[in-house]
């Protein structure tokens, strides 16, 4: 189920009364229901992955248990090689299968060797990196003694499985959110307020901004070899806003969402695009998964506690690892590993004196740069990348494709909103029209915002580009 | 909850207000638009009378010149061809023509891969402005997603995206062709890359997809039982050969069939050949089109100089919109 669908929009209200007006009265069923609610969810894409997402919780589960109990070390190492196994396994499957299959073929034929592996036809199941993720932290933190395990099955699987943030995050931590299906719920009108203004702010960056800007940006990337650099240029910064509005939009209406029902999720999105620098600019994107991977990843390789060799070696690793996360493909391997480089070089030349810029020519340059590492996000192969790259660089052309003038407009429109917005956040973080003191302010934004996601928003059940990670 | 439930009927009962209101002000605009895209769609749902109408996509809209097809078969003539369209567009536009009258000639441009490709329902929605009057086309619309009839109580919601070529035409008129065009759209200039080309080869044919197909089928048995006498015309493509796809082959046989005439320019080594008389690889210019017509015209006339002489009504041929 898409949140920008009227299923959601039948099925959210139909959870939200019988969360609050039904199962509230017993902690256990309020969990019940929101289990209930989260495979329906989940089950309204493909009944049949629901028996997957069953498995990994369930496994976990028993795995948690069992690892606190169990007091010897060898056993308790492979109990939790056991989750790890199964986790990697079944990710490495549904979304990794052809990806190392095909390389490996193409590696033997670069040698000259003809070898057949059959490819299979497998269908990746939606969220499947990001609920193996937030499940394996579990079984983590309780191997490393950070967490101690729930004895209630069901209010695990909701955890787990929590419809709000099951198919795209924010990856919540269980020491965060799972103590939370333990704790009563009082209705509180601010709470639902906020929520569903969260939730607004959520739909305009997705179906005003993202959706718009992908209109352009498919066509200039889907259409690689017809277009001049500058229409590139124009289409790779469109796609820098529409990944940011995409998936920001979609962790904002998860939060919103989560609001609701009296649970607080993680920011995973800070206006990264106001980072001035790739360090900033990485604890401002995509915050949850930058945060595991510090903590399961970058630390557990020596983090900075290494040589600066080695130190630079495991920030490379976490960011190759980070895009292989992102999509089975070479072009999100390339994209990891850029921004791997980046974060080296910045650490490199910190000191050096007359390299550093003004702040806005320092925000300008390192959206650039991350500008530049997109185009390899974006481009289906890496030859359409170095194409893309090459044409930006060495033959700009004099032209620029529009396309539909009236797409093209609106998604200027979208993206001046959304920086007027981004800006006041940033630097005026108190001129807020949404949570103004004088109620017709209020009023009158959330009824503008309504209007303009109606009249502007494209309302074609477009995916969420995180749904394929 | 009271508060909350008091403060959201609020703001839903104030957003319907604006949204019915903003449809009164949007549809007038509609209304008194004095060319464009949307005044093209009204006089094609509400007002056209004319002898012949040309339906298809862009193809359809600039390659054919509404005043020689009339000059020539003395019979007036209405271009209904919409950029970017396909076969639930011409469905929509068939319903709304078919519920007022029967045209005596309809020229169906078909492009070479139109009944291959998905339907693009969601393209058709550019008549959503039209859906709360026109019942006839509802049934194209409603399937553009699953809950369209909801959202489409909407006023707002019927005009999604379409206010840049709804006030085009007031701030720069003609831009789609002037009114006087009679639905033509006159592309000038011409292409001005890779002149050189040489036609590529034919290129593998793709399946049907059965539900165009189906849809083609209707539309075309509608127009015959209606008493329409039916031309399919496939366009040239600058530096494409494709004497033969999967669409041309079903045309030729539904042609076999129905006895209807089929004309085929996408082979044509006049115009595939002959950058000048294009401004895209895909469409025609003004030369292009004129030429392209005049030739069509030639090979239509045959078929229809009888119903040409029993037509007694020549004041209609001149007639403007």
């Amino acid at each position: 189920m898409l949140f920008n669908s009227l299923d959601f929009a039948i099925f959210l209200p139909i959870v939200f009364f019988l969360f609050w007006f039904v199962a509230n009265r017993s902690q256990r069923l309020s969990n019940l229901l929101l289990l209930a609610s989260s495979y329906l969810f989940y089950g309204w894409w493909d009944y049949r992955f629901l028996a997957l997402l069953a498995f990994s919780s369930v496994l976990d589960y028993f795995v948690g248990s069992a690892l606190h109990r169990e007091e010897n070390p060898q056993k308790k190492r492979l109990l939790f090689l056991v989750s790890m196994g199964v986790n990697l396994t079944l990710l490495g499957f549904f979304k990794y299968y052809n990806f190392f299959t095909d390389s490996f073929v193409n590696a033997f034929a670069f040698f000259g060797q003809q070898i057949h592996l059959g490819s299979l036809k497998i269908i990746l199941p939606v969220g499947i990196s990001f609920y193996t993720f937030q499940s394996m932290s579990y079984a983590i933190d309780i191997y490393r003694k950070k967490l101690t395990p729930t004895n209630d099955l069901i209010a695990f699987l909701a955890f787990v499985s929590f419809f709000p943030q099951l198919v795209a995050g924010p990856i919540e931590r269980a020491s965060h959110l799972l103590p939370q299906f333990f704790q009563p719920k009082h209705f509180s009108y601010q709470m639902i307020s906020k929520g569903l203004k969260i939730m607004l702010w959520g739909f305009f960056m997705k179906v005003v901004v993202a959706d718009r800007l992908s209109l352009y940006v498919d066509a200039v990337y889907n259409n690689v070899d017809m277009h001049t650099g500058w229409s590139y240029l124009v289409a790779t910064a469109f796609f820098a806003v529409q990944i940011y509005c995409d998936f920001g939009g979609y962790s904002l209406i998860a939060v919103g969402c989560a609001q609701l029902f009296g649970f607080d999720l993680m920011e995973n999105f800070r206006r990264p695009y106001f980072s001035a620098s790739f360090r900033e600019f990485w604890s401002r994107w995509h915050i949850s998964l930058s945060t595991w991977f510090k903590d399961y990843l970058y630390i557990p390789l020596g983090g900075n506690k290494v040589s600066k060799p080695r130190n630079y070696f495991n920030l490379f690793t976490t960011f190759v690892v980070s895009g292989l996360w992102h999509g089975a493909n070479w072009t999100f391997v390339i994209w990891g590993a850029v921004h791997g480089l980046y974060q080296i070089v910045e650490r490199e030349i910190a000191g050096v004196r007359w390299l550093k810029l003004p702040k806005p020519l320092n925000l300008l340059f390192v959206f650039a740069l991350t500008c530049f590492a997109w185009v390899f996000f974006r481009a289906a192969t890496l030859h359409d990348a170095t194409h893309i790259i090459g044409t930006i660089l060495t033959n700009p052309g004099t032209s620029l494709y529009t396309g539909d003038l009236g797409i093209f407009a609106f998604s200027i429109l979208g993206v001046s909103t959304l920086f007027a917005v981004d800006y006041c956040r940033e630097y005026y973080p108190d001129f807020t029209l949404l949570n103004h003191r004088v109620v017709y302010v209020r009023f009158a934004t959330i009824l503008i915002m309504l209007i303009y996601i109606v009249s502007f928003g494209v309302f074609d059940g477009s995916q969420f580009i995180y749904f394929q990670f | 909850m009271k508060h909350l439930g008091l403060k959201i009927l609020l703001v839903l009962g104030l957003f319907l207000v604006i949204d019915q209101m903003g449809g009164l002000l949007l549809d007038t605009l509609r209304d008194h638009s004095p060319d464009g895209r949307y005044h093209k769609a009204k006089y094609t749902l509400e007002h056209c009378d004319e002898d012949v109408v040309v339906i298809g996509s862009s193809r359809a809209e600039i390659n054919y010149v509404s005043q020689i097809i009339e000059d020539s078969l003395r019979m007036s003539c209405w271009n209904a061809g919409r950029g970017g369209q396909g076969m639930p567009y011409f469905r929509a536009v068939q319903e709304g023509i078919l519920a007022r009258y029967s045209p005596k000639v309809v020229i169906l441009n078909i492009d070479d891969n139109d009944l291959e490709g998905a339907m693009a329902y969601e393209h058709a929605g550019f008549l959503r402005p039209f859906y709360s009057t026109h019942p006839e086309i509802r049934p194209v619309l409603d399937k553009t997603s699953k809950f369209e009839w909801l959202l489409l109580k909407s006023r707002l919601y019927a005009y999604n995206s379409s206010f840049y070529y709804l006030i085009r035409p007031y701030l720069v008129p003609g831009l789609d062709g002037k009114a006087e065009d009679k639905g033509w759209k006159p592309r000038p200039g011409t292409m001005d890359y890779d002149p050189g080309k040489k036609p590529e080869s034919e290129p593998a044919k793709t399946p049907l997809n059965p539900e165009a197909v189906a849809a083609f089928d209707y539309m075309v048995n509608k127009f015959l039982e209606k008493d329409c006498q039916v031309f399919f015309v496939v366009s040239p493509n600058y530096g494409r050969s494709i004497g033969s796809s999967s669409a041309i082959e079903y045309l030729k046989k539904t042609s076999e069939k129905t006895g209807i005439p089929v004309f085929v320019y996408s082979a044509d080594t006049s115009y595939i050949t002959h950058p000048e008389l294009y401004v895209d690889p895909e469409h025609l210019n003004i030369d292009g089109a004129q030429k392209f017509t005049r030739e069509l015209v030639q090979q239509i006339k045959p078929y229809i100089q009888s119903s040409k002489q029993h037509s007694s009504n020549d004041e209609k041929v001149y007639k403007g919109y």
